[in-house]
């Protein structure tokens, strides 16, 4: 059904990387063995503890900021700026010679970064407040899951990071697709 | 097919001695569509979802442990969309091995919205993480018009110089469009490279429904 996903490649930093997997994989239609109407079958023993809404992040820039509003930023785009600097790219490292910039740093709205490209995965309230960070390279986005790698990773333009706009927890990070004009997106 | 459910067991994974800040190994399942190229220009051959849990290695500060840098095993999802890209969340650090925990992943919204690029109306799958603890975590892949004709489960090693023990998953299950959730039925077909190593402990039958499949860094 599929071609091996293995892949050694010499990239320009001079690491190789190897991604190799071991999996099962089950094309459209499988055969039935059982059915159930109302969700899977769980055998799961633990009591389970829903947790209300996502994640809510982990620790990252450290808030300093009193504003009278409890829903306004409670730290800089400075202070954004110098976390990122100083532990770069999630995706990965910077191609050699360049030099990351900030394209946006930006306090909306989870309704408003809903309307940005990747920003809509943040599962808060319309109304809460986070940071939608973007961010040039390019990078080699070496930390990426590949759900099936052909060849030695391509570098990346952009790696975007979304920030809880109060407690500056760090959300998720991502990769905007190279479709992306954006130009476009921040006519305005 | 509409989603996707396997139970997997929580055992501690590692990078090892010779990991470094872009290692990771991940015990995961995908729903995937392979026959799209909406996600090729993001050098993908395929639209997915993906849950499970992950090494992230001691200094990436932006790995799920507090404080940072630490250790880390963490849940986690990720999804590449048609025409937008990846995005990758770390849930929680794993607390609690030896025990099993579970991802689900299935569509919640199907309107399939064509071309949804930069709104929020679009596709929305769910994507259940139970951890051994017992916390379970729902979020929302958005926007993500993918009609999934995949499922992979097992293992996915980046570089060299990991070390995992045997990891199960079991009570393999698909959900159709039917809107039944169906356990699989049928053995699948391997893709396996070493040093990772997977095969079925046991086949899905009558007396193990969606079978019990294992795989490890151990080939």
């Amino acid at each position: 059904m599929r071609i091996r996903t293995i892949f050694l490649a010499l990239i320009p930093i001079c690491l190789v990387l190897l991604i190799v997997v071991a999996v099962i994989g089950w094309n459209l239609n499988p055969s039935v063995s059982a059915q159930s109407q109302s969700g899977p079958i769980s055998h799961l023993t633990q009591k389970i503890h829903r947790v209300n809404g996502p994640s809510t992040g982990f620790s990252a820039i450290k808030p300093h900021l009193h504003p009278a509003n409890s829903n306004e930023p409670t730290y800089t785009a400075a202070d954004v700026q110098q976390f990122v600097m100083a532990n770069g790219s999630p995706a990965g490292p910077l191609v050699s010679g360049a030099h990351m910039t900030f394209t946006k740093i930006m306090f909306v709205t989870a309704g408003s970064a809903a309307l940005l490209p990747l920003g809509d995965e943040t599962g808060y309230s319309s109304n809460a407040l986070v940071c939608y960070v973007l961010v040039h390279g390019p990078f080699l986005p070496l930390n990426k899951h590949e759900y099936n790698p052909q060849g030695a990773p391509k570098p990346v333009q952009y790696t975007i990071l979304i920030f809880d706009g109060v407690t500056g927890n760090f959300l998720y990070w991502g990769i905007p697709s190279s479709d992306i004009n954006w130009s476009t997106v921040f006519k305005n | 097919m509409d989603g996707a459910y396997t139970q997997e067991y929580a055992v501690f994974i590692t990078c090892g001695s010779g990991c470094h800040a872009y290692d990771h190994v991940s015990n995961e399942m995908w729903v995937a569509q392979e026959n799209t190229s909406a996600c090729q220009g993001d050098n993908e051959a395929a639209c997915w979802i993906e849950a499970g849990y992950s090494t992230y290695s001691t200094d990436n500060p932006y790995n799920c442990t507090q404080p940072h840098p630490k250790p880390a095993n963490c849940y986690f999802w990720g999804d590449e969309r048609p025409y937008l890209g990846y995005s990758e969340h770390a849930i929680q650090n794993m607390g609690t091995y030896d025990n099993w925990a579970s991802v689900e992943i299935y569509v919640y919204f199907g309107s399939h919205t064509p071309n949804c690029q930069h709104d929020a109306s679009g596709d929305e799958w769910a994507v259940v993480t139970t951890t051994a603890e017992g916390n379970q975590y729902t979020d929302a892949s958005t926007c993500n018009p993918i009609y999934p004709e995949h499922i992979r489960t097992g293992q996915e090693l980046e570089n060299s110089g990991a070390n995992s023990p045997w990891d199960q998953f079991e009570y393999n299950q698909w959900f159709g469009t039917n809107g039944t959730w169906n356990y699989q039925g049928n053995p699948g077909v391997f893709d396996i490279e070493s040093p990772e190593y997977a095969d079925w402990n046991q086949p899905p039958s009558s007396q193990y429904p969606g079978g019990v499949l294992e795989a490890c860094s151990c080939g």
